[in-house]
């Protein structure tokens, strides 16, 4: 079970530690991470 | 240059096999978000391979979201589906309040305006995970338009996985605002009790 969300995207927010204590933050934190997929590096 | 981007062939290859495959999964069991996760891990589970896939993607992404579907393009920003239609309306000033009451700001570098789905999406995964009190206020902002953005979206995708996207997303808003009703509900039958 993922833990933390470390390696998502941020959305461009500074200062966010993503770290939901439940599957509804996670939830929130992956939907934002399909809809702003990370660019390519 | 937009900040928003399709996924990346290496986001696609993480969806299918890696860590976020694992978070597709574990979210899928969710009854309110099953029946679009299920969707999103249809489109995932095709034949093709990843850089076919990214392709896929990232064409529907553009007609979807970059603007390149002309009227069939759906907005990804709180503003357009308030007031006028309008981009860069209130919905931008009050989330940089939001932002930075929160004690977070919108990276410099990020050129996407703050009442962006992702950003919005990203502070409400924040404030439910730390417990701000600011929560309750993020998910009603989210209700005001997010069905509106994900019905528009379920209808213009034809991949699948964006649609799917959007109803995890409707699903998700509104178990989570069913839950703040039914706890106001309770609080204030609590406070007549009394």
């Amino acid at each position: 079970m993922p833990q933390d969300l470390a390696s998502t995207q941020t959305a461009g927010i500074q200062g966010f530690a993503p770290q939901p204590t439940g599957d509804r933050a996670l939830a929130f934190a992956i939907l934002a991470d399909v809809f702003l997929a990370p660019p390519d590096t | 240059m937009s900040s928003w981007h399709p996924p990346t062939r290496e986001a696609i290859g993480d969806y299918r096999r890696g860590e976020r495959a694992v978070w597709l999964s574990r979210l899928e069991e969710d009854p309110d978000l099953g029946p679009g996760i299920g969707a999103i891990a249809a489109v995932l589970a095709s034949d093709e391979d990843d850089a076919a896939m990214t392709s896929h993607l990232g064409i529907a992404f553009g007609k979807l979201f970059d603007g390149i579907g002309g009227p069939y393009t759906v907005p990804p920003y709180e503003s357009a589906y308030c007031g006028t239609g309008h981009l860069f309306q209130a919905p931008v000033s009050e989330m940089k309040q939001l932002i930075a009451e929160s004690g977070l700001s919108v990276d410099s570098g990020f050129a996407e305006p703050a009442d962006h789905l992702s950003i919005e999406l990203t502070l409400a995964a924040h404030l439910l995970s730390t417990g701000g009190p600011q929560a309750d206020q993020m998910l009603w902002r989210l209700r005001n338009w997010v069905p509106a953005f994900c019905s528009s979206c379920i209808a213009a995708d034809a991949t699948g996985f964006f649609a799917g996207a959007a109803r995890a997303l409707d699903g998700l808003v509104a178990a989570e605002c069913r839950k703040l009703t039914t706890q106001s509900t309770h609080h204030t039958e609590e406070e007549n009790i009394k």
